[in-house]
């Protein structure tokens, strides 16, 4: 019991104390007079209340014990309480507590990651539903576009932390050859301050539901939530923004952490050009969370204000109807939103460059081919993305003179990531290539992102961008990249990593199955989503026209496969972490450091630091020879 | 090592010297590849050219009604025919290298290490297509920014929730909530919102331009066929978004006239702008839907 004590449950007992303390307190000493109060709440109770509910479950946890303790000067922790901290010897328990040690968030951050893909997938199944058929189904419209919103925002919330969260914590310092991160009280903050977002962020469709304020509960905005319709929908905006805003900073703590980490922390000999691929790319998508976020933020933070104090950043003087006092401007929201909303999407898809690239070296059994490229193609996207977002408002009629410009970078970034493609054409080239589960996702990675990316191509281009903006080719162009590019990637650094992080093989034949039901799916769903994004279907839409009767039809029968499959691979993993084959320490034969080390990593992860002499994944011609050679039936049985 | 029955087993080969056999080797991989590749895009392309023809017969893109249609779909052929080789280029190589080289076949994996010229190349051949997409995109452009000259004429369009509603300053400003326009004449398209942003697409002609509370934003297009097509909403704009449209019809110059002076008269200035009841999808904005109450009857 008194391991318990503080955990997570302490955590969660002072989270929901404060919660309603802060709500309760504003709502009866404070009050309100132009807020559509509904039960016991407020929206300034909301806020107040979401405050406290951090800020209990921070104390609860025990996260503000050591900050405190050396702000009061009491005693400097001393390396066996660090280690105590980093959950040395305490079992299983050290997973629901705050835990320094680097794997025990990187785990954390696994499990999370994957509730939320869960939930989003959750919300894409519902979507799909709705939209089977034409019509009025299942839903109304309010609730429809507040599953679209959460869906949007919680995939979102997902994708940029599935790489830098589980792989970045996990895999990264062990494979530059560090003991733990730079800061490991951050990064255990940067996890803890991410469970109460999600859970704030979950609660959003119980807010402000039936005692509308004429424009819905919930969230009726979208994930791009521009003003001024973030400041007219209902209550649960205020739920999103908090929660967004926590996870923001999470992300940007993490961020931090992770650039600190990798430009000191390298192991002797670990140069900069001779990192792994995967650490370029998650250290690019550190760079960006680091530096956009910070964007978004201060939108959420405005439309927080427009909302509470009747601010009107957002909305501008229209008569009757305006939606705030006035002398606002839309577009600012909109600048805000992609300033940051653009570099995000190659913050999800840089490490998932780096991945597929150490990936297929791996099951290759050959060096990265051009290792120069993949840098420079990684770091020219990570220059580029800060360039290019005014290519969502190429039909918003902000500054249309500016078109010109914004085209010629959107079809600049193509050039860099072009650069990955040949990267690993030329890895696989005359390899010896080992179909595994992992290498199998990595190659899907180039069918699906390339068809991403072409796709985009169209979208860069102003004329086209005219037709097609804001209609359902943009949707299936984005999914493309992001569940084609990146969560492949994901569901391969799974795989990949998962005997390193668990001790236990991911099941080949559950995987196989699941990777085929997974391509077969996302193809056809999306394929014909382009079609109906070509026939004129906009998105976001709860019913439609029956002209887009059939398209709709395929894509929500293939979409179906689609979720089933990955529930498939999210059961397999499940299982496999339960009750898989236990794995040696390094199975697939990978010369990174990662996986030189033993399986479960220990603490601190070396007994001594190791000096690197090599650039990564140096394959030679007699060392692939000799392997070959040295076990004739691993090919049969495995390939 | 043992997979005789997959490829023929190399080692009975002694008049050959050894170290032949695995450079040639390479040349033909690439070779053979290469020729897929080229096979590939040449099936793909003829299959494009017999189809695009029919693409707005069967449906898969709108009605190509106004000037703007064939700019549009002109790109949109230009664009795809640079797709395919730059799709099958890297789908090609890619699976030749998964199913060629897998060690199931019993190859010992082999070196081929970057050459300075391949991504030289590389990098040339990018550019060149990029700049090439990005000029031809250019020169579409400045005709998408060009505002339409010779007697347009302007129509000004309010978007508010969930309705679209449009006046007609050179005629008296005539009021409606269906756009109708004259065939064969330039429009320009002054649009606001009052309350939140939309954006007023009309697919058949191929514009689309936001409407941003307290800004006008201006985009113009001719009607070249006489017909009826529809206004999409095409930005979140809150609980009926998905209903917001109404249709277009594009119609003679005479009938234009009639229907115009027509509008003039029996719509008082002030109901367009009248306040929608929350929460209640407008009876007026639902019978415009007309898809929307034909899906209903269907079941």
């Amino acid at each position: 019991m008194r391991k318990l004590f503080p955990s997570y449950l302490t955590g969660a007992i002072l989270a929901i104390i404060g919660y309603i303390a802060g709500s309760q307190f504003v709502y009866h000493r404070i009050g309100s007079d132009n807020q559509p109060a509904g039960p016991n709440f407020t929206e300034q109770g909301m806020v107040v209340g979401f405050a406290l509910f951090f800020i209990g479950w921070l104390i609860g946890i025990g996260a503000l014990k050591y900050p405190f303790t050396w702000l009061l000067a009491l005693k400097d922790p001393d390396h066996e309480e660090e280690m105590r901290l980093a959950g040395k010897d305490a079992g299983i328990i050290r997973y629901f507590k705050f835990t320094t040690d680097h794997k025990v968030v990187g785990i954390q951050y696994l499990v999370l990651v994957l509730i939320m893909l869960g939930f989003g997938g959750l919300g894409a199944l519902l979507i799909r539903s709705e939209l089977m058929r034409p019509g009025a189904l299942l839903f109304p419209t309010e609730t429809y576009n507040t599953i679209v919103t959460m869906h949007g925002m919680l995939m979102i919330l997902a994708t940029i932390t599935f790489f830098i969260g589980p792989f970045g914590n996990f895999i990264v310092p062990i494979m530059i050859g560090a003991r733990d991160m730079a800061f490991p009280r951050l990064n255990a903050l940067s996890f803890a301050i991410l469970v109460p977002a999600i859970v704030i962020f979950l609660s959003i469709p119980f807010w402000g539901y039936g005692q509308a304020n004429g424009y819905g509960g919930g969230v009726q905005t979208g994930w791009t939530v521009y003003g001024p319709i973030a400041t007219q929908t209902g209550m649960g905006m205020t739920a999103l923004a908090t929660a967004v805003i926590l996870a923001g900073f999470s992300s940007i703590l993490g961020a931090v952490n992770v650039i600190t980490t990798i430009i000191t922390m390298r192991a002797p000999g670990m140069r900069w050009t001779r990192m792994p691929m995967t650490v370029w790319g998650i250290f690019g998508a550190a760079l960006l969370a680091a530096l956009g976020t910070s964007s978004f933020a201060v939108d959420l933070l405005l439309i927080l204000l427009d909302r509470i104090y009747k601010t009107s950043f957002f909305a501008a003087s229209t008569g009757g109807n305006a939606v705030g006092a006035g002398g606002g401007n839309a577009w600012l929201s909109q600048n805000l939103f992609w300033f940051f909303g653009h570099p995000e999407v190659y913050l999800i898809v840089l490490p998932a460059f780096g991945i597929v690239c150490d990936v297929v070296a791996v099951f290759s059994r050959k060096p990265i081919f051009s290792y120069k490229m993949g840098v420079l193609g990684i770091m020219g996207v990570c220059v580029v993305s800060f360039l290019v977002w005014q290519h969502h408002e190429f039909v918003s009629g902000w500054a249309p003179e500016l078109r010109f410009w914004y085209m010629a970078t959107t079809e600049l970034i193509s050039v860099p990531t072009g650069f990955v493609f040949l990267v690993l054409l030329g890895t696989l080239w005359r390899g010896r290539i080992w179909m595994t589960l992992p290498m199998m996702f990595a190659l899907s990675f180039l069918w699906n992102f390339v068809i991403g990316g072409l796709s985009g191509v169209f979208l860069s281009d102003v004329p086209l961008d005219v037709q097609l903006h804001g209609g359902m080719f943009v949707t299936a162009h984005f999914h493309y990249t992001i569940v084609g590019g990146a969560l492949m990637c994901f569901f391969a650094a799974v795989a990949y990593w998962f005997p390193k992080m668990t001790g236990r093989m991911l099941d080949e034949k559950l995987g196989w199955i699941a990777f085929w039901g997974i391509q077969i799916g996302f193809n056809v769903a999306f394929l014909s989503m382009f079609i109906a994004g070509l026939q004129g279907m906009p998105r976001r839409v709860a019913d439609y026209d029956p002209a887009f009767a059939t398209a709709n039809f395929i894509t929500s029968i293939f979409a179906f496969l689609l979720i089933a499959s990955v529930a498939l691979y999210f059961y397999n993993i499940v299982i496999s972490w339960v009750a898989g084959k236990k794995a040696v320490a390094n199975p697939w034969g990978a010369l990174s450091l990662e996986w030189q080390t033993p399986t479960p990593v220990p603490l601190e992860n070396f007994e001594e630091i190791p000096v690197v002499t090599s650039a990564p994944f140096q394959y030679t011609q007699e060392t692939v020879e000799a392997e070959a050679a040295a076990e004739p039936a691993a090919g049969q049985a495995a390939g | 090592m043992d997979d005789a029955s997959v490829s023929p087993p190399t080692p009975p080969t002694p008049p050959g010297p050894p170290a032949r056999a695995a450079t040639p080797a390479s040349t033909n991989h690439i070779a053979r590849a290469a020729i897929i590749w080229a096979v590939c895009t040449a099936i793909a392309i003829v299959v494009f050219l017999l189809v695009a023809p029919h693409v707005v017969e069967w449906g898969i893109l709108p009605a190509a009604a106004s000037n703007r249609s064939d700019e549009i779909n002109t790109v949109m052929w230009i664009f795809t025919l640079l797709s395919i080789p730059v799709f099958f280029m890297v789908v090609v190589f890619g699976g030749y290298a998964a199913f060629a080289f897998n060690r199931r076949r019993g190859r010992a994996g082999g070196t081929f290490l970057p050459s300075r010229r391949l991504p030289v190349v590389w990098i040339i051949i990018s550019f060149v297509l990029v700049t090439f997409l990005y000029v031809y995109g250019l020169s579409f452009l400045n005709q998408v920014n060009a505002q339409e000259g010779n007697n347009p004429l302007v129509v000004n369009v309010t978007g508010e929730q969930w309705l679209w509603n449009f006046s007609y300053p050179q005629y008296g400003n005539a009021q409606s909530t269906a756009l109708e326009l004259p065939v064969n004449r330039p429009v320009i398209f002054h649009i606001q919102s009052v309350d939140v942003q939309h954006s007023f697409w009309i697919p058949a002609f191929g514009i689309k331009q936001d409407a941003v509370p307290g800004e006008t934003t201006t985009i113009s297009a001719t009607p070249e066929t006489i017909g009826t097509y529809v206004v999409r909403c095409a930005e979140l704009c809150g609980l009926y978004h998905a209903y917001m449209e109404t249709p277009v019809y594009v119609v003679s110059a005479g009938d234009f006239d009639t229907w115009v002076h027509a509008q003039v008269t029996p719509v008082p200035t002030s109901s367009s702008s009248s306040f929608i009841q929350p929460n209640v999808l407008p009876a007026e904005a639902a019978n415009r839907a007309s898809w929307r109450t034909s899906s209903v009857a269907e079941g």
